[in-house]
C-alpha cells in the first residue's frame, strides 16, 4: 500500500495534513457564506451536551480519512434553519435537519479535501448519532456557535484488511 | 426564464431555487442527474440548469455529458454549482461543456455574478 501514497501524505497524520487553522479557516467561510455574514465560530472550548448528532463525509485519495461535525441536536437545528434563512419551513422536520446538517458537512468536507497534495474523491454525507469508529489520529478542532459547542473532527481511515 | 435546480440535498435546492426565484426564475427541481434527464426527455427544456457534482444514481459531470451530446438541448445554459473545487474538476466540468462553475460555499451575491456574466438575469435586483 505504501508504494501507492504520494510522498506528501506517506505517514502524514490527519492534523498535519489539515491543520487546526486551515480546518478553522475553511470552516469560518463556510459560516460567513451559508449562515451568515455575521455569524462566526469561536474557537472557544464548551460542554458537548450528551446527545449529540453528527453528519460526516469520507475522503478518498492518497489519503483516506473523515470529516465529521458533531453539536448538540437542537444546535444542528438551528443551523439548518440559519442555513436556509428565510426559506426554512414553520416547523423543521429530522428530515429537514439531516439534509441540512448533512449538506453543511458535505461542504466542509470538499472544502478540505481541496486542499490535500493530490486530488482526491468525496462520499455523499451521513448523518447519525455517532460516526463509524474506525478512525484513527483523530484531531478535534473545537468551537462555540451562539454558545453551543461545534466539533469538527478529522481522522484518518485506514483501508479495510 | 425556467431554472432546473439539480441537488441531492433538498436544502440546497431551497437554496439556489429561492435565490433564483427572487431573480424571477420559474424554478423546477430534481434529486439527481437522471431525474433531471428524464425531465428532459419528456419535454421540459430549461433556460438554464444548476447543478451539483456529488449525487446518488447520476452525477452531476455524466449529466452535463448526457445533456451536451443532445443536440435539442444546446440551448441549455449549464451551471456547477458544488463543493468540487480542485483546478482539475474545474477544467473536467467546463470541458464537458458546462458554462459557468460556482463552488460552494457561495452567497447570493455570488450566484446572481455568474448568472449576470452568463445574462442570465431576468430582473434588475435592487
Amino acid at each position: 500500500m505504501s508504494e501507492l501514497l504520494s510522498p506528501e501524505v506517506d505517514g502524514a497524520t490527519a492534523a498535519e495534513l489539515l491543520p487546526e487553522e486551515t480546518v478553522r479557516a475553511i470552516a469560518d467561510e463556510i459560516w460567513a457564506s451559508f449562515i451568515g455574514e455575521d455569524e462566526v465560530l469561536v474557537p472557544l472550548d464548551g460542554d458537548l451536551p450528551s446527545e449529540t448528532v453528527s453528519a460526516w463525509v469520507g475522503i478518498d485519495g492518497p489519503w483516506r480519512g473523515r470529516v465529521v461535525l458533531t453539536c448538540s441536536t437542537s444546535a444542528a437545528e438551528e443551523l439548518t434553519r440559519a442555513l436556509l434563512r428565510g426559506r426554512a419551513p414553520a416547523v423543521l422536520d429530522a428530515e429537514d435537519v439531516e439534509d441540512g446538517f448533512g449538506e453543511l458537512a458535505n461542504v466542509l468536507g470538499g472544502g478540505l479535501k481541496a486542499l490535500l497534495p493530490e486530488a482526491s474523491s468525496l462520499t455523499l454525507p451521513m448523518v447519525g448519532a455517532t460516526p463509524p469508529s474506525n478512525g484513527t489520529d483523530e484531531h478535534v478542532v473545537t468551537s462555540l456557535w451562539r454558545g453551543e459547542r461545534i466539533d469538527i473532527v478529522i481522522c484518518s481511515v485506514p483501508l479495510p484488511h | 426564464m425556467h431554472a432546473l435546480v439539480i441537488d441531492d440535498s433538498r436544502a440546497m435546492r431551497r437554496i439556489v431555487g429561492g435565490i433564483l426565484e427572487d431573480l424571477g426564475y420559474e424554478i423546477t427541481q430534481a434529486g439527481d442527474g437522471q431525474e433531471a434527464l428524464d425531465k428532459l426527455e419528456a419535454g421540459f427544456v430549461p433556460d438554464l440548469a444548476c447543478i451539483d457534482w456529488n449525487m446518488p444514481v447520476m452525477d452531476g459531470l455524466s449529466f452535463v455529458n448526457a445533456v451536451r451530446d443532445n443536440p435539442q438541448w444546446r440551448d441549455v445554459t449549464l451551471m456547477m454549482v458544488t463543493t468540487e473545487s480542485e483546478h482539475g474538476q474545474i477544467v473536467r466540468a467546463l470541458a464537458a461543456g458546462a458554462h459557468e462553475y460556482l463552488i460552494k460555499p457561495f452567497t447570493p451575491d455570488a450566484l446572481r455574478d455568474k448568472l449576470s456574466l452568463l445574462g442570465l438575469v431576468p430582473v434588475e435586483v435592487p
